[in-house]
């Protein structure tokens, strides 16, 4: 597990959607659709910052709840695309 | 009982909204057929050819499952 | 139209000065003049807005012997078949006024009356005979009705502004109301956002009396089951539901003795009253349009449409990000809700604009979606279903595309996970599912609440609108269900009362609504539901029915729900306004206690650098805290000029019994 993709992104989630709440963070593996703290939008906004921040591009193919549902899902999925990126 | 209806039901598709994709065509009509017929269709039914034939509609009203 | 307000009190005699004070807090509903009856026990008051018989129609206005008079907020469409009928069955009227129908058929038919009319109202009778005030209220809710309940009295008004005029009513916010609202959009009636307030349930008749008070429908929101709709017939649908259209929007048109504007959005349901309006009635037409110099809100283009096809007047107003946080406050004080919104600013300066033109009517295109079926949230639930039917099938993902061709920040552009959100919450025999979503995700707002706030509401009892589903509602259509919850939510607790009734009376004028007429509503009602909502084709029958008269190019547009911007009108464009700098700074947070102000702080740090990305959640987040902060400094902290006092406007036309009594002993 990648502790400093984590960081980065347990950083946004308090930022963008608990708006510095962080008693709210969930757990790793819970789902952030089923805590509420990601709708639709929220999706949206959340392959717009993985795009910036990371430097890839989010196909739509990988829009699925493995890669982008909860925390630990997102590490895996962007230390991969990372590997592949410095392939 | 069900004659009617799938023949009401293939009428009024006239009125239908023009759409240029066909596959999204498709699949308006089997959300449509299901709903007013009361069916459930698998991937291969999701078929222009099908869902605007009279005979394929009625024998699948004759089959028809549960509502979901 | 109108405001109404009263007291009725057991113990103490009322007070004729905090009545008169209710009256001047009405006066935007009424600016034509006001009137009182005083009788031992009661007081009712009313302001007006004279729209039929202004010489004759002057309020409260009594029945032959002075034994019944009524307070009346609305219209009376059949008025003049009723009194038709009422003369023959001897009755004596003195006016021509629709108002003086109802004390007439109060006598005659008592409590059976409101199922005879045909209109839009908030009423209060008070009956001499056996002392008994009642209350009703229009089967929809268009009409506004609030109360409040003493152990010796009652008190009730038009508004809640009206209430507080009374120093003897209690002032705070119900944080049972607030979790209601940041979850179903609004409160349910007969709870309100303000805690010892209630509202009148739409479709209700009310007695208070000595033996107390209590509240029975007289209509309710009935679907058949499905397959058992009387007419499957497309054509005879279709002619049948143009001919009680056209019939409703002429009455609502014709029986006015001043002129009336119609409001057209460029979408389906004004094009088709105004075009009625247009065709079948000999009058010239005036049109109001909104316009938005945000692009992604404009609808323009369209209105231009029809008022080319119709050769109308055309006037309308430009609204810009500024134009919204400048009236925002005002907006809240008379929405008397916390907002999730800011749609309900622009609608305030339209009828602005409309009362500018010289005009105190308009009718509108209102209901149409909740009765025809035009809302993305019924498509949403047949889509879920189509998902549940089959749900190893790929193939099926993209009726996502089917659903929101219009909308710029698409989540069909994540399909997969759309799909796995849209379908998250659905179970199928959970009769609510249609607007389970929306309530869930709206819950999220929750969360900004403080936990002092979030524990009254914890500890509450929270009502499931869909529990209240009526038992036969198993056999309907899931169609019926969903326009049953929509009908019972929504449509009164915000279309009709936050966007519609506060907007419009906020600048003394009267909308009408042919959708919500009586016969319109039951014929639709009783319609297959393939004709209201074909497939995913919405308003189906409404389309067909009037294909001669609104061009393909309104009558195929993709649905696009009327909204303005949220969060981006405070944000967008510079600082905020200095309003809602006071109104969320940590002084204001403390003294409403009301949200964690942390949190706050965090959300608006975020709007102030993507306020114009925001979804819908971060909108409704921003836009729910400003409102509810608004709410809490204007009527619970009661300052600023809107809280003054009035006088009522003039002429007052006053009726004093118990004066009468004691001059004629």
């Amino acid at each position: 597990m990648d502790t400093q993709v984590t960081t980065t992104l347990r950083a946004f989630i308090e930022e963008s959607y608990l708006f510095g709440d962080s008693s709210r963070m969930p757990a790793d593996d819970e789902s952030l659709l089923e805590t509420g703290i990601i709708d639709s939008t929220g999706v949206l906004e959340l392959i717009e910052f993985l795009e910036e921040e990371f430097g890839f591009s989010v196909e739509d193919t990988e829009t699925v709840p493995e890669n982008l549902g909860s925390i630990s899902g997102l590490t895996r999925y962007v230390s991969s695309k990372r590997a592949q990126g410095a392939a | 009982m069900t004659g009617p209806l799938v023949d009401r039901l293939l009428e009024e598709c006239v009125h239908l909204r023009p759409l240029d994709d066909p596959e999204l065509d498709a699949l308006r009509r089997a959300l449509l057929v299901e709903d007013v017929l009361g069916v459930r269709l698998t991937d291969e039914q999701i078929a222009h050819h099908v869902l605007t034939d009279p005979a394929a509609l009625r024998r699948l009203s004759a089959t028809r499952h549960p509502r979901v | 139209m109108c405001g109404i307000c009263g007291v009725v009190s057991l113990g103490q005699p009322p007070e004729l000065g905090v009545v008169e004070d209710m009256i001047g807090a009405l006066t935007h509903r009424g600016p034509d003049g006001s009137g009182y009856l005083r009788d031992h026990g009661a007081i009712l008051g009313h302001t007006r807005l004279s729209l039929i018989d202004y010489v004759g129609g002057a309020q409260p206005l009594g029945n032959e012997d002075g034994t019944v008079w009524v307070t009346f907020n609305g219209e009376i469409f059949n008025y003049i078949e009723l009194r038709d009928e009422l003369l023959a069955r001897g009755h004596r009227f003195s006016t021509r006024s629709d108002t003086e129908v109802i004390v007439h058929a109060w006598e005659e038919w008592g409590q059976d009356c409101f199922s005879r009319f045909n209109g839009q109202w908030a009423l209060g009778i008070w009956d001499r005979r056996n002392r008994q005030l009642i209350l009703s209220r229009d089967r929809l809710g268009v009409r506004p009705l609030y109360y409040h309940l003493r152990p010796d009295g009652i008190v009730f008004a038009s508004e809640v502004k009206a209430l507080f005029a009374d120093p003897g009513v209690p002032r705070a916010l119900d944080p049972v109301g607030l979790g209601q609202v940041f979850s179903l959009w609004s409160t349910v009636a007969p709870r309100t956002p303000f805690e010892g307030i209630q509202q009148l349930e739409p479709g209700h008749v009310a007695v208070f009396d000595a033996g107390g008070f209590r509240s029975e429908p007289y209509w309710a929101i009935g679907f058949p089951p499905r397959g058992g709709e009387p007419s499957q017939d497309l054509r005879e649908n279709s002619e049948r539901l143009r001919e009680l259209l056209v019939r409703a929007t002429r009455l609502r048109f014709e029986r006015s003795d001043f002129p009336v504007g119609a409001y057209l959005s460029g979408g389906l349901d004004s094009s088709v009253t105004a075009a009625a309006i247009r065709h079948f009635t000999d009058a010239d037409l005036d049109t109001f349009s909104l316009r938005f110099t945000d692009d992604e809100f404009d609808e323009g283009v369209h209105q231009r449409r029809m008022v080319e096809q119709l050769g109308t007047n055309h006037h309308d107003v430009e609204v810009s990000h500024s134009d919204i946080a400048e009236v925002f406050p005002e907006v809240v004080w008379h929405a008397e809700a916390p907002l999730l919104r800011t749609a309900p600013a622009p609608l305030f300066l339209l009828s602005k604009l409309v009362r500018g033109s010289g005009y105190k009517v308009v009718v509108t295109g209102e209901g149409a979606d909740e009765v025809l079926g035009g809302y993305d949230i019924f498509r949403e639930a047949k889509v879920r279903e189509f998902w549940a039917r089959g749900p190893d099938s790929g193939l099926r993902n993209r009726a996502t595309e089917l659903l929101y061709p219009w909308l710029s920040r698409n989540p069909g552009k994540a399909p997969a996970f759309a799909r796995s959100f849209f379908g998250a919450d659905f179970d199928p025999a959970d009769p609510g599912m249609s607007h389970r979503t929306r309530w869930n995700s709206t819950a999220a707002l929750r969360t900004l609440l403080s936990p002092g706030v979030q524990e009254a509401i914890g500890s509450g009892r929270q009502a499931d609108p869909a529990s209240l589903l009526p038992a036969d509602s198993r056999e309907w259509d899931s169609l019926g269900r969903a326009q049953w919850l929509e009908m019972t939510t929504l449509l009164p607790g915000y279309i009709l009362a936050s966007q519609g009734d506060r907007m419009l009376m906020a600048n003394s004028v009267e909308g009408r609504f042919p959708f919500l007429d009586r016969d319109v509503v039951e014929f639709a009602n009783a319609l297959p539901a393939r004709h209201k909502l074909f497939g995913l084709e919405e308003k189906f029958l409404l389309r067909h029915a009037f294909a001669d008269l609104v061009p393909d190019e309104i009558r195929n547009r993709a649905k696009q729900p009327y909204r303005a911007p949220d969060a981006a009108s405070f944000f967008a464009d510079g600082d905020p306004p200095d309003w809602l700098s006071e109104v969320l700074s940590p002084s204001a947070l403390l003294a409403s206690g009301l949200f964690d102000a942390r949190q706050v702080e965090g959300l608006v740090a975020k709007a102030r650098n993507r306020s114009r990305a925001f979804g819908n959640t971060d909108n409704m987040r921003i836009v729910g805290v400003v409102s509810t902060q608004l709410l809490h400094h204007q009527f619970i902290a009661g300052t600023g000029p809107r809280a003054q006092r009035r006088r009522p406007p003039e002429p007052v036309h006053a009726i004093d019994l118990v004066a009468q009594a004691q001059e004629d002993k």
